[in-house]
């Protein structure tokens, strides 16, 4: 089940005096297995590209294909939203019910599933976001730290078992271990996803986890590339962007000719090229 | 006399909860920079809004410039303590974004020309002037951040709070921002507290603070980042620098124990 897009355009109040192409002829494909990366300066038009993906825009020129969801007839909502499961950048503002464990399960409700198995699902979902059912399952959402809140909105998007995993940002504001948890999380997830795609201004987490990676500008696609192919150079600099920091600091080591290459992506790479340099086994 | 003094403060959001923050104590001088660093939970929000008088402590006592939180000065308190806080849709208060980024100046009972100005700066330092007229509610994750940074530029209050301000800013943006704001704070002698889960940006301030469960863990300079063992055991994380010359050592090579930076990486392995 692959994403197909091609040539999306969208322009926000298209009849205000600030009308602005937010997407412009945007083409790309996501294939079955991708942990894709959509990357871009402030305002590039991510979080309108993803907002398409389950229905929350409706599309005004350009292909969409989810699937046999061909977005240029009707489609029902509530299916796609089943199965492309969308956490949004602040997440939090979205959560609104009285306990961490309602809020969670909200979406399996809505899906009419057996309580047992949505109570089986709240569980699991908040155990996996690295949560304690038993400490925060009762508390109210809005009595959560900014980061737990996060947590908790990530959970109810799993506790849907959606098919293609869309995350907005979804470390930003979490702690380093969290980050890593999250991102782990999503990675171990792959196995029964068919599909991730993260937007994320975290270059070590896009260099570390994702295959693809689409880099916008100003609403447009530059193109696609693997890690490697996008954090050779500095080129990312020009669109917003900085480098992973293990690669940037390759980059200082090779200028002053501690190593020869800066052809690394992490940082265990880039000790093992140290040690090799200096004759360390 | 210091500019944000806690003095063994004690804040449970209820009673019978586990207190947010515990037997707390520090000060934060007039010019003085300081990075405020914990995991999720460990209770940064609730200091920034003890620090402003939105929360009061249950014992001890927060002074801002020598007056106590407790008293009837909130207002002079506000004027003198401002906070961004994380999440900019909560805190949106207009429909047009130059009116809200006004509304904290205007009630400075300042004159409308040094109002103007202040709001004109202080969208112009965010890159969002052009946006002035527009709504502030429809715009990405990242302009609503710069925006909320613009209303509290406009204040210049004594202590500026940054909790989280520039988590969904991309990279250079963020650089930049943390540069407007840093250039903002030696030019005026502001203070600030910056709260933040990026290394490279605390690694700015003159101090660390860093709590765990609501608990100091560790106070004092940038030094503290060399820590990171310890940091680690609270789930935080060294710079990369330092953490690539841990794991240098444990191979065996020789590295100088005080490489923070990239740069001092560099130097060490050159020689
Ligand atoms: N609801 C809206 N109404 C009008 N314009 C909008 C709206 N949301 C976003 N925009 C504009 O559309 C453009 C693209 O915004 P989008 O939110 O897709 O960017 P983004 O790449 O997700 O940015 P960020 O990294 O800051 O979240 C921006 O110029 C923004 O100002
Ligand atoms: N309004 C509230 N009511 C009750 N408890 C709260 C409230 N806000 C926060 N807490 C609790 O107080 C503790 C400290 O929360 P605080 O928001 O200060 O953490 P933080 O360090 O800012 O975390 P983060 O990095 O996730 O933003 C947490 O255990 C949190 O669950
Ligand atoms: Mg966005
Ligand atoms: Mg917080």
């Amino acid at each position: 089940m692959s994403v197909t897009i091609e040539n999306l355009s969208y322009i926000y109040d298209k009849k205000a005096v600030f009308k602005k192409n937010a997407l412009f002829d945007v083409s790309l494909k996501v294939e079955d297995g991708d942990f894709f990366a959509l990357v871009g300066r402030t305002g590039s038009g991510k979080s309108t590209l993803a907002m398409h993906l389950n229905g929350l825009i409706r599309k005004q020129t350009g292909v969409i294909l989810i699937d046999d969801f061909d977005f240029d007839k009707k489609i029902n909502l509530k299916a796609l939203r089943a199965k492309v499961g969308i956490v949004f950048q602040y997440p939090e503002s979205q959560l609104f019910a009285d306990t961490v464990a309602l809020d969670v399960g909200f979406g399996p409700k809505n899906l009419k599933l057996d309580p047992k198995e949505i109570d089986a699902r709240v569980r699991d979902s908040i155990g996996a976001v690295g949560l304690d059912y038993d400490e925060i399952a009762g508390k109210s959402p809005f009595e959560l730290s900014g980061g737990q809140m996060r947590r908790v909105a990530i959970a109810g998007v799993l506790a849907m078992k959606p098919e293609i995993l869309v995350l907005d940002e979804p470390t930003a504001g979490l702690d380093p271990q969290g980050k890593k948890d999250i991102m782990e999380l999503v990675s171990s997830l792959r196995s029964s996803l068919k599909a991730v795609i993260m937007i994320s201004h975290n270059m070590d987490e896009v260099a570390k986890y994702c295959n693809k990676v689409a880099l916008m500008d100003e609403g447009r696609l530059v193109g696609v590339f693997t890690p490697r192919q996008l954090f050779r150079d500095d080129t990312v600099e020009r669109y917003g962007l900085l480098l992973p920091s293990a690669v940037s600091l390759a980059h200082k080591l090779k200028a002053a000719g501690v190593i020869n290459d800066a052809d690394i992506l992490g940082e265990d790479e880039l000790v093992a090229k140290i040690l090799e340099a200096k004759n360390i086994k | 006399m210091s500019l944000i003094e806690f003095d063994n403060v004690t804040f449970s959001y209820r009673a019978g909860l586990r207190p947010a923050i515990k037997n707390l104590s520090f000060t934060l001088e007039s010019g003085e920079t300081l990075a405020l660093i914990g995991h999720n939970g460990s209770g940064k929000s609730t200091l920034a809004r003890l620090c402003n008088g939105l929360l009061i402590p249950d014992k001890g006592e927060v002074r801002v410039d020598g007056q106590s939180t407790r008293g009837k000065n909130v207002f002079d308190i506000r004027r003198k303590v401002g906070v961004v806080f994380q999440n900019p849709d909560n805190q949106t208060v207009a429909t047009i974004i130059e009116d809200d980024v006004a509304f904290g100046p205007e009630n400075l009972g300042l004159k409308s020309e040094e109002i103007r100005k202040r709001v004109d700066d202080a969208l112009e330092s965010v890159g969002m002037l052009g946006y002035a007229k527009r709504d502030p509610f429809r715009l990405s994750g990242g302009q609503k951040q710069r925006v909320a940074i613009a209303g509290v530029l406009a204040l210049k209050p004594r202590v500026m709070i940054l909790d989280e301000s520039t988590a969904m800013l991309d990279p250079l943006s963020r650089r930049e921002v943390m540069e407007v704001v840093y250039d903002l704070v030696r030019k005026e002698n502001m203070s600030l507290i910056t709260i933040t889960h990026f290394t490279e940006e605390a690694l700015e301030a003159d101090k660390v603070l860093v709590l765990d469960g609501g608990e100091k863990y560790m106070e004092g300079g940038r030094e503290v980042f060399l820590k990171s063992k310890e940091l680690a055991s609270i789930g935080l994380t060294a710079p990369t620098a330092v953490r690539v010359a841990d794991a240098l050592r444990a191979k065996g090579l020789d590295v100088a124990r005080d490489v923070l930076y990239d740069e001092d990486l560099v130097k060490a392995l050159c020689r």
